[in-house]
């Protein structure tokens, strides 16, 4: 590339610079989105605070749009009441989930989605940096058992950014999901594990997983034949970052039948560190976590109090980290609504140096959405 | 700084930014608002930001970088009507003297055409003249990323120049 093609790139951008829109445009914008906002805000802290008082449960509003509220601090009403009807509208990141399936077996109820939106560190040779990815579960046991013992489907759909051409499946025998798409199929010898991919267009992938079923290929059989581009399913996020670090991925599992029973779980990067193999998790829990297994070995330090936004924390500093047993670093945060926050190294090694003051910017920066809508926990398509 | 001080300062490089990252105005006004927005909410924090414009150009890259996603639409490209400006603009100007204008116009064409990412780290080292590590953190990924990602953008845009003395496709329909 000769260096006059390079000046004529810069020019040609300068020249795109100066034909930018004006300001004014954009200021009045703001101001109409911000009044929208306000209205909505107003709305929705009414809705909470009624719905606390009515039914008298202790649960906080932890976060809302404006950004002054996290982890310990209970939102309030702190304007008049608005003369507009109520707007309950989720103000946090939704995500669109984009294809899913509109058929499981009877008695299997969703219990868990997932958002995962980071390329991977390094293009894969033949492959396109993946743009998103998502996942949906449902299972027909008990949850904590999903995806081990009890039986489970997984639909799992992966966007890439460019359109792949060398799909790495040709090996694999195909079936026939209807005159147009053939998927590849992956059974264990048992049969009680089948995985069909396939790609529903050049730049998706579906992969609808069945496990722990008698008849796992025919179940995902079905499964598959059934899945279709949706972008009304959505997945409201329960954790967001609001700091430099982005969230990697972010995922929500319940138990069905029990409100309480939830918890949701959000990986992002150590802060300032390019390392992408390091990474930090979020857990927000109904119950205070253990960080400390009992075969752990002795000699651990215990945990550090410490302020995070107004309250009190607990560090544990790391013991063993990359060993069985061990102690990563952990900030324990207890939370306004009774429930808990757990900040750890998420992929702890002989050389991890995650401090304190990581776990702690972390917790500073995340945004809680205690309300978060769970309303297709247990639910079939 | 406030939010309202920084909007005022800032806005119109922000605007300048979003437009060459996008290649579209109306794309650009609307990435930039909805960063700002989001930005007002998360001011206490981001104000204490050593370079808060920093902070917030990376907020427009990745807005921009994932707009397909949020908005389920069709890929980002130059819509028709920034396309009939061009033409007219470079129909205007067609004269021996301005071909060095209307070669400006040929490249934005190429570049709005480039993949998002490509795009990006082209705008990131040519406009904004970052170093390459500065890009990858921007972008998320590592230095080599980057490179491949230039080094491709500036195959295509050799790929598709035209030979010296030919005028642009665009031109001739005009």
């Amino acid at each position: 590339m000769s260096s006059d093609h390079e000046r004529l790139i810069r020019e040609a951008l300068l020249r795109q610079a100066d034909a930018g829109p004006e300001p004014a445009e954009v200021l009045a914008g703001l101001e109409r989105a911000g009044e929208r906002r306000r209205r909505r805000r107003r709305g929705t802290l009414l809705v909470a605070a009624a719905t606390v008082t009515t039914i008298a449960v202790p649960v906080a509003v932890l976060a809302l749009a404006d950004g002054e509220r996290g982890p310990g601090v209970v939102a309030a009403p702190d304007t008049p009441p608005s003369e507009e009807p109520p707007d309950t509208e989720f103000l946090g990141e939704t995500a669109s989930l984009g294809y899913g399936p509109t058929w499981v077996p009877e008695g299997f109820l969703e219990y868990r989605r997932t958002f995962e939106s980071t390329p991977p560190p390094e293009p894969v040779e033949g492959e396109g940096p993946t743009e998103w990815s998502h996942t949906r579960s449902w299972t027909s046991g008990p949850v904590e058992e999903a995806a081990v013992t009890a039986p489970t489907v997984t639909v799992w759909v992966l966007k890439y950014e460019n359109p792949q051409t060398n799909h790495n499946l040709d090996d694999l025998p195909e079936v026939q999901l209807d005159d147009t798409t053939t998927a590849h199929v992956n059974e264990d010898q048992r049969g009680y594990r089948s995985r069909l991919s396939w790609f529903p267009a050049p730049d998706v992938l579906v992969v609808v997983t069945a496990s722990s079923i008698e008849d796992s290929f025919r179940v995902a059989t079905d499964v598959a034949r059934s899945v279709r581009a949706d972008v009304h399913v959505e997945f409201p996020m329960p954790l967001e970052l609001d700091g430099p670090n982005p969230a990697r991925s972010v995922s929500l599992g319940a138990e069905p039948g029990d409100e309480r029973a939830w918890s949701a779980l959000l990986s992002t990067g150590v802060p300032g560190e390019e390392d992408y193999q390091a990474e930090l998790e979020v857990e927000y829990l109904p119950d205070r976590p253990e960080v400390d297994q009992p075969w752990m070995p002795d000699g651990a330090p215990p945990p550090v109090e410490t302020p995070v936004l107004g309250g009190t924390a607990f560090f544990y500093a790391p013991h063993h980290p990359w060993s069985s047993g061990g102690r990563p670093a952990s900030l324990v945060v207890p939370t306004a609504d009774g429930r808990w926050l757990v900040v750890r190294d998420g992929r702890p090694t002989e050389g991890s140096s995650v401090t304190m003051d990581d776990l702690v910017d972390v917790a500073d920066s995340l945004v809680v959405h205690p309300d978060v809508d769970r309303s297709w926990v247990g639910t079939r398509p | 700084m406030t939010f309202d001080e920084f909007v005022a300062l800032r806005l119109p490089r922000l605007l300048r930014y979003a437009t060459v990252l996008t290649s579209d105005a109306h794309l650009a006004e609307d990435v930039v608002q909805e960063v700002l927005l989001r930005a007002q909410s998360r001011w206490r924090r981001i104000g204490r930001l050593e370079a808060p414009e920093s902070y917030v150009r990376k907020m427009i890259t990745n807005e921009f970088l994932s707009w397909r996603r949020r908005r389920a639409s069709g890929e980002v490209v130059t819509p028709p009507d920034a396309i009939g400006t061009l033409r007219e603009r470079a129909s205007r100007e067609h004269d021996d003297a301005h071909a060095r204008y209307d070669e400006r116009d040929a490249m934005l064409r190429r570049i709005a055409r480039l993949p998002r990412k490509q795009r990006a780290a082209l705008v990131l080292r040519y406009y904004e003249q970052l170093p390459d590590r500065e890009i990858a953190r921007l972008l998320r990924c590592g230095v080599g990323t980057v490179r491949s990602h230039v080094s491709r953008a500036l195959n295509g845009l050799r790929s598709e120049a035209p030979a010296p003395g030919t005028r642009p496709a665009l031109l001739k329909e005009a």
